[in-house]
């Protein structure tokens, strides 16, 4: 795409191709004019020289005749006025026609004829001054002068014809040059007007549409900078106050640091004290272990005596089984003995009231046998629970042991820790008091942070301003190259 | 330590109604007519048997089993020296075939040598006279009760051991054969 500079630069250097050539031709118009009109005058000299020689003879001629006829010296001073003359008038005429041959060639042959038409009226003179007018008659009668003068005015026609005709052509040719200059000029200047004037219209146009593409764009780009202004200056704004917010936040965070390093300092103290703890700990945990494993081994104890304790009970099941066998068969027999004391009359009433109490006793044997099997019973079961509670109490205190163990452990992992903790709270401690060097650091870079934001705010209202005049003039810009788009 | 409390005073409670028994005298104990019963259960339901009509009890007593075209005949037993037909009293109240355990033989008298297979015995008990009423026709099983004694937590049936043996006779036909 050709720029602006090249369009316009474009269009001058063919207007300035066309002012020359236009003015080439017209120089070589005018040259060409002016050698015609040179040679014309020149033509016109020689026709005028032709003239005079001719001019110059006849006054000659006319002296001759004059002194002829009268005798008179004085008719004979246009004769010796020419006679001086004509040398020099042949002379210049023949320099005039250098560049002409026939006419040099004329010029010769009326030299000769010149030259025998003076000399025929110098005779004659002298002839009339020695007084012989007669013969001087004669001789001018004779037409010899005549005919030298015919001749003379022969050439000098034909002189003057060549002229003339070089005179028209020359003519011709200035009217030729002349019309060639004319039209040149004419037809050259509205080519160089149309030319001018499409190449004004082109770049005109052109330029009005790239300028005014240009203005919008920088119309477009000076609102967007004013957008862009805007919003830069509205973020100054608030990254201003959320500069002022961070500094204050970061003033607390200084202040917090500082606690933190207090805290850890007083961490690394209580961690110091914990771990004289946990040791102390760790040794009570060992003694309680030791207690644990005594419990540990008297619940032992007592499941094996609640086992025995069971197996006592069956054994009393057992002779209880055994009792209730003898009391079911002493029943059964005071049956029997009741049913014989029955059959054996009156005398065996005081025998049926005995076995009638015996079967009475057989049967709160009975009874009481199986209450006693009740709780028999009763007591296994509890033995079978307390065993089994034993046996969970056992668990719970091998669990007990086994997590005395393991606090054990943990106390030694946690005196180990804390070890570590101290170190580590002591770091801690060393890196809040680095980090509150370096929190103090940032609020003094934050704090020039928060003048160079107020400095952008500021520029970006100046930024703001320039894009508000630069958008005007944008419009102004497109108002003059597009009217009517401006509107 | 109370837990044995009650023991040692059903003890004394035992002792002191035994030596009562002795010191009261026998016209205040046959003031009111009573009788004997052995409470017995056949499958879960209750019955009683009167104990005059019976000649004895044992227990623990090893029975033969013999071939019978009688499916109430469980077997023979030696008891006091003597073989005695055993049947059961469930299948002979009419409850199907007998059991497979005996706990108790009741023994029908000394004339006739039949014992009465009994599973589940639950004591001997005195009951007053009014306590037994005659049987209904519903109670009454294949002919063998014809009363009911009422207890506290019951209605017992009373067994007839005489119509039980004459039903045992009929049944093994040796009725007919005295006929």
């Amino acid at each position: 795409m050709w720029t602006l500079g090249r369009k316009i630069a474009a269009g001058f250097t063919l207007s300035f191709v066309l002012l020359a050539l236009i003015g080439v031709v017209a120089y070589r118009s005018v040259n060409t004019l002016s050698a015609t009109s040179y040679k014309v005058a020149h033509t016109h000299e020689v026709l005028e020289h032709v003239a005079n020689l001719l001019g110059l003879l006849k006054d000659a001629e006319t002296g001759q005749r004059g002194y002829v006829i009268t005798g008179d010296e004085n008719f004979l001073e246009p004769y010796r006025t020419a006679v001086n003359g004509i040398d020099k008038v042949v002379k210049d005429l023949r320099q005039l026609t250098a560049d002409n041959p026939n006419q040099q060639k004329r010029i010769e042959q009326s030299e000769s004829l010149i030259a025998a038409k003076l000399a025929e009226l110098k005779q004659t003179i002298e002839m009339r001054r020695k007084g012989a007018f007669e013969e001087t008659a004669k001789v001018v009668r004779a037409g010899e002068g005549k005919k030298l003068m015919d001749d003379i005015r022969r050439l000098a026609d034909e002189m003057d014809r060549e002229e003339r005709e070089l005179l028209k052509q020359r003519a011709e040719e200035v009217e030729t040059a002349a019309n060639s200059a004319r039209s040149t000029i004419i037809y050259g200047t509205l080519a160089c007007l149309v030319l001018v004037t499409a190449a004004g219209v082109f770049i005109t146009r052109s330029l009005g549409g790239q300028i005014g593409m240009a203005v919008r764009h920088v119309h477009s780009s000076s609102a967007e900078l004013q957008s862009v202004a805007n919003q830069q200056a509205s973020g100054a704004r608030e990254s201003a106050t959320a500069m002022s917010e961070i500094s204050t936040t970061i003033s607390e965070l200084l202040a917090t640091s500082r606690q933190i390093a207090e805290s850890a300092q007083r961490v690394a103290h209580v961690a110091e004290e914990t771990a004289v703890a946990a040791r102390a700990g760790t040794r009570t945990v060992q003694e309680t272990h030791e207690s644990v494993s005594g419990i540990k081994r008297q619940v032992d104890l007592i499941v094996t005596h609640m086992l025995d304790l069971g197996k006592k009970s069956q054994q009393i099941g057992g002779i209880l089984e055994i009792i209730n066998e003898l009391a079911e068969q002493t029943n059964i027999l005071a049956i029997n003995a009741t049913i014989e004391s029955a059959g054996a009359g009156e005398a065996g009433k005081r025998f049926a009231a005995v076995a009638d109490e015996i079967r009475k006793l057989a049967d709160r044997v009975g009874g009481s046998t199986k209450e006693i099997r009740t709780l028999i019973e009763e007591v296994r079961a509890a033995v079978n629970t307390t065993v089994m509670a034993t046996e969970g109490g056992t668990k719970a205190v091998d669990l007990g042991a086994r997590q005395f163990g393991q606090v054990t452990d943990a106390l030694n992992q946690i005196t180990a820790l804390l070890g570590t903790t101290t170190e580590a709270a002591k770091e801690i401690e060393l890196s809040t008091k680095q980090q509150s060097t370096a929190v103090e650091q940032v609020n003094m870079a934050i704090s020039n942070v928060a003048k160079a934001t107020k400095e952008t705010e500021a520029s970006s209202t100046q930024t703001l301003q320039t894009a508000t005049e630069l958008s005007s003039l944008s419009r102004d810009l497109t108002r003059l190259i597009q009217p009517t788009a401006a509107a | 330590m109370n837990d044995s409390a009650p023991v040692a005073e059903g003890l004394v409670e035992l002792r002191g109604a035994f030596d009562r028994s002795f010191a009261v005298a026998r016209s205040s104990q046959g003031a009111d007519q009573t009788e004997d019963l052995l409470f017995v259960r056949v499958a879960r339901d209750p019955y009683a048997i009167k104990v005059g009509e019976i000649s004895g009890i044992v227990s623990n007593t090893k029975t033969v089993a013999i071939p019978s075209r009688v499916s109430e005949l469980l077997g023979v037993a030696a008891v006091r020296g003597s073989f005695l037909s055993v049947y059961s009293l469930a299948a002979l109240l009419g409850y199907g075939p007998a059991g497979d355990s005996v706990r108790l033989l009741v023994l029908c008298g000394p004339r006739e040598p039949i014992a009465l297979a009994v599973r589940d015995f639950e004591g001997y008990f005195r009951v007053s006279s009014r306590q037994i009423h005659a049987a209904d026709q519903n109670e009454a099983a294949r002919g063998c009760v014809k009363q009911v004694v009422r207890t506290a937590d019951a209605v017992r049936a009373v067994v007839s051991i005489p119509d039980l043996i004459e039903l045992i006779g009929t049944a093994s036909g040796v009725n007919k054969s005295k006929e």
